[in-house]
């Protein structure tokens, strides 16, 4: 607190200082994008600024010289046509460039326009580099710096003073920015794909095959794959399951795909109500786009293949956001193809003699009762889900169903699905995530890697039918959860960074136009928006009103209320209708009417000087808050 | 109808001092940089960071606009003391009286000489402005300015054209108004003469007593003058006070003055009416001597 306050009462500093704490905030930003050698520069500039008060031409002109050396070096490799026109490597030279040279501005001592717009510059600069929420709350903070230090610069008072009235300035021009932000024509040019943005770290996904030995794809990572936005409530578990691919044949222990027929539309029968929703998908480096089972419509630049697999036309190597729709009751009805036909009955007996003993034991005289006594066979064979299960390289089915009994869901499907094939039901497997609503906020859900799931498809009847044989496990042998408060913690964090993710970094032109379409075809969405957006700028105004308001204190009024607290103290209570000339008056001690006539003076008098105030703080310094004691 | 007069001119002073004017300073080209350069680079990089910044920075510079001007409106000024004669040096002390926290504010002249810069005004401040003027009646002041350089990119300043009409008294000159006295006196008779003796009461002078009778008599006895210098009404006589328009104007006016300092009444004959003490105020017979 104390600290606070010493902080609070700094006193106007030079326009140098001013500069420095401005060039401060601006620089951090670029710090991790500067080679070591720039960085080295950077420190032993900030070391001699500091130290030395002036800077000899002769000093300056050897750190002219080293640094430019050191950015030579730096780039060194890059410095050719092919290196500057990646623009990573050429906005990085510019802000090693400026670095440099407000640096040697700076050893030089002498304020100039170039280092006062210097922070500016090099805080646009660093819109480059970021795109992220931390970059958002950084910039707002910067620019409130920026506008302190120039108010700062007119304001001969405390930090305290200047930091309410920059306060104040702020809050009042954030309406506008709101209004700004919502109303300002958007340019509809695609994203700009340079720059060092956003979170660029590649997910461990699907890549249209299944490996089901020891080397089968097991990811128990929590990092985020996907953040889905549904219009309206989320669905049951039950019906979370995103798409991926649809594995038929089983080379090498390993399921793989088979050609596809890229479409744009893949119509469903009795669609029932459609589900849609918004997905923020991290970059995977392959073409899938998940959606729900089923979407029946290719989306932007992207196709839809004949088992309702979504492959874009690019790698997602960016953040992707999309918006789908899907159908979660449906019958997906399809006339078989030989070839799919053929390759969704693949079953070698010789490969898995126990699978096809067992299947036969199960055969039974139509379709659906065999299949009714394979899903019996699972849900009684005590199958444990584990993520750590013990599997034989030879036969990995075989060993999880008959020996160990212990496996994950690729052990389940393949294993389900080859019993299919055996019974004669066309069967495939589809990768893809399933969730089990454990990341779940309001109408928001997080997929994970840990969600990444396979399941079985069934050729039943004309229609391909989902079966998740993995649900016929009875137990499991995963560790408990961890604590649900600070599971409750991130997820409530992670949803309000969606929301700014998704209405402040990703708000583009196309939801600037939703939104004006809506407010005119939508009474009540434009009463409630009218009404929220209106209670904003009245609150933000308010508080900035509130905030410019100086109680104008005379400075002397500080002192004297400390007077007042030690006499109070003492047993003199000076009441609220009385002037401090009455009330110091009828006090009988030593220098109180000397502070009296003392403080009206300051108060009252057309001019005053300081060493009267300093007097005046040594007289009410010399008067104790404590009665004398008397023997 | 003076005082309708007077009413009027505070009036005329009140709504011109809501006049304020802008203008940009320098920092205008680096505000006007910076929101270019953002502005570019929002449209080619398309992200709303940039956008952001470039609102934010916006409508700070529009927000300090409102905030420029609400500082200068923060101060009332005026001039307190308004009673300027011809041919002096006056002194005009211009009180600037601040509603709120005021900064950065300058007062300067019409060529923008800085008069007075008040950095940080938290109570009530005077500053001296010099005045002269060769006639009497209504003068033009020079023009002043109250610039506010707060916040940076732009000033805010009020034209101060409200003084234009300030209304310059006569230079007091002439006999002084004891020797004016002196002269009525001998006109009345002598100092020393006296009409009577009474018996002495506890509220009379010391020096009226009657102490040659005393000596003789033992008894306390007032003399009783001719000349009542408390009872006297001064009666000044603009014909008979000097030889020209001016000269009688300007002893007029010293007298006028003297007597409100000694706090005598006194009458005023002018041409066509008469002025007295006792029916108007100084300032208002002061104003009739600077309009003759």
């Amino acid at each position: 607190m104390r600290f606070l306050q010493n902080l609070l009462s700094f006193k106007q500093p030079s326009v140098m200082r001013r500069i420095d704490i401005a060039l401060i905030v601006a620089v951090i930003p670029h710090l991790p994008y500067l080679s070591g050698f720039i960085l080295a520069f950077l420190f032993v500039s900030v070391i001699v600024i500091i130290y030395i008060k002036k800077v000899s031409k002769s000093l300056v002109n050897t750190f002219m010289v080293i640094g430019l050396l050191l950015i030579f070096i730096s780039f060194y490799g890059e410095l050719n046509y092919a290196g500057i026109s990646r623009f990573s490597v050429f906005i990085s030279l510019i802000s090693a460039m400026l670095i440099y040279v407000v640096m040697l501005q700076r050893l030089s001592g002498r304020v100039n326009f170039y280092l006062l717009f210097s922070p500016a510059l090099l805080l646009i600069l660093s819109f480059f580099f970021y795109n992220t929420i931390p970059m958002l709350l950084y910039m707002i903070f910067a620019i409130f710096t920026f506008s302190t230090m120039l108010l700062w610069s007119v304001m001969e008072v405390n930090l305290g003073i200047v930091l309410k009235k920059s306060l104040s300035l702020f809050l009042l021009s954030l309406p506008i920015v709101l209004i700004l932000f919502l109303l300002f024509p958007r340019v509809s040019f695609e994203r700009a794909s340079y720059g060092f943005t956003n979170d660029q770290m590649m997910r461990t996904s699907h890549d249209g095959t299944m490996s089901i030995g020891s080397d089968a794809l097991l990811v128990p990572s929590q990092r985020i794959v996907m953040e889905i936005l549904f219009d309206k409530k989320i669905p049951p578990a039950s019906k979370l399951y995103f798409r991926g691919s649809t594995l038929y044949s089983k080379k090498a222990g390993v399921w793989k795909q088979i050609p596809q027929k890229m479409l744009h539309f893949k119509a469903l029968q009795k669609r029932g109500e459609k589900t849609s929703y918004k997905v923020t998908l991290y970059p995977t480096f392959k073409k899938y786009i998940y959606t729900l089972d089923y979407s029946q419509r290719a989306l932007e630049a992207s196709k839809i293949t004949d088992d309702h697999i979504l492959l874009a036309d690019k790698n997602t190597e960016k953040v992707k956001h999309y918006k789908a729709t899907s159908y979660l009751d449906y019958i997906n009805a399809e006339k078989l193809s030989a070839i799919k036909r053929e390759s969704a009955l693949d079953f070698n007996a010789t490969d898995y003699p126990q699978l096809y003993t067992l299947a036969k034991a199960l055969q039974d005289t139509s379709t659906n009762k065999s299949l009714l006594n394979l899903i019996t066979y699972f849900k009684q064979s005590q199958l444990i889900y584990s993520l750590k299960p013990e599997i034989d390289e030879n036969s990995p089915e075989e060993s999880f169903l008959f020996k160990y009994k212990k496996g994950y869901c690729v052990h389940y499907a393949s294993t389900f699905t080859l019993l299919s094939r055996a019974l004669g039901i066309p069967s495939r497997v589809v990768t893809g995530y399933k969730s089990n609503r454990e990341y779940v906020y309001k109408n928001y859900l997080i997929v994970r890697e840990s969600d990444a799931h396979a399941w079985v498809e069934l050729y039943l009847d004309g229609a391909w039918k989902r079966y998740d044989p993995t649900a016929y496990a009875t137990s499991s042998d995963l560790l408990p959860k961890e604590n649900q408060f600070l599971n409750d913690l991130s997820i409530n964090y992670l949803y309000l960074k969606h929301i700014i993710e998704n209405w402040v970094l990703e708000y583009t032109r196309d939801k600037q136009l939703n939104i004006l379409k809506k407010l005119l075809e939508d009474s009540m969405f434009a009463f409630t928006f009218t009404f929220y957006v209106l209670s904003f700028i009245a609150i933000v105004l308010l508080a900035g009103l509130y905030f410019r308001r100086d109680k104008q204190v005379h400075p002397t009024q500080k002192i004297i209320d400390k007077l007042l607290k030690k006499l109070n103290k003492r047993g003199y209570k000076k009441d609220k209708d009385e002037d401090i000339n009455t009330f110091l008056t009828a006090i009988d001690l030593a220098q109180i009417q000397e502070i009296n006539t003392l403080y009206h003076k300051i108060r009252y008098a057309r001019s005053s000087s300081t060493d009267e105030v300093k007097k005046l703080n040594k007289l009410i310094k010399g008067i104790s808050s404590k009665n004398p004691k008397y023997p | 109808m003076l005082k309708r007069w007077r009413n009027s001119l505070y009036r005329k002073y009140e709504s011109k001092q809501r006049e304020a004017y802008e203008r940009p300073t320098p920092y205008i080209y680096l505000l006007i940089f910076i929101l270019v350069g953002l502005f570019s680079q929002a449209y080619f990089h398309n992200y709303n960071i940039v956008y952001l910044a470039l609102f934010f920075t916006f409508s700070i510079a529009l927000s300090a606009y409102y905030f420029g001007r609400e500082n200068i409106k923060n101060i009332d000024f005026s001039l307190e003391n308004s009673r300027v004669f011809t041919n002096l040096s006056n002194s005009l002390s211009f009180k600037l009286e601040p509603k709120e926290y005021v900064f950065n504010v300058y007062l300067s002249d019409k060529d923008e000489t800085e008069i007075a810069y008040l950095s940080d005004i938290r109570k009530t401040t005077f500053s001296t402005l010099h005045f002269h003027s060769k006639t009497r009646g209504f003068a033009k002041l020079p023009s002043y300015k109250l610039l506010s350089k707060f916040p940076l990119p732009h000033q805010v300043f009020y034209k101060i054209k409200n003084f234009d009409s300030i209304l310059v008294y006569p230079e007091p000159n002439g006999i002084n108004l004891q020797n004016y006295i002196n002269l009525q006196k001998e006109k009345h008779g002598d100092i020393d003469d006296f009409n009577t003796i009474r018996a002495f009461r506890t509220s009379d002078k010391l020096s009226s007593i009657h102490w040659p009778l005393y000596a003789s008599s033992k008894k306390l006895y007032t003399k009783e003058y001719n000349f009542n210098e408390e009872k006297f009404d001064l009666f000044f006589d603009y014909e008979h006070c000097a030889n020209d328009k001016e000269s009688r104007l300007s002893q007029l006016t010293l007298w006028t003055l003297e007597c409100e300092r000694t706090q005598k009444e006194f009458s005023i004959k002018m041409p066509h009416e008469l002025l007295q003490s006792k029916k108007m105020s100084t300032d208002e017979i002061l104003t009739k001597l600077a309009l003759f």
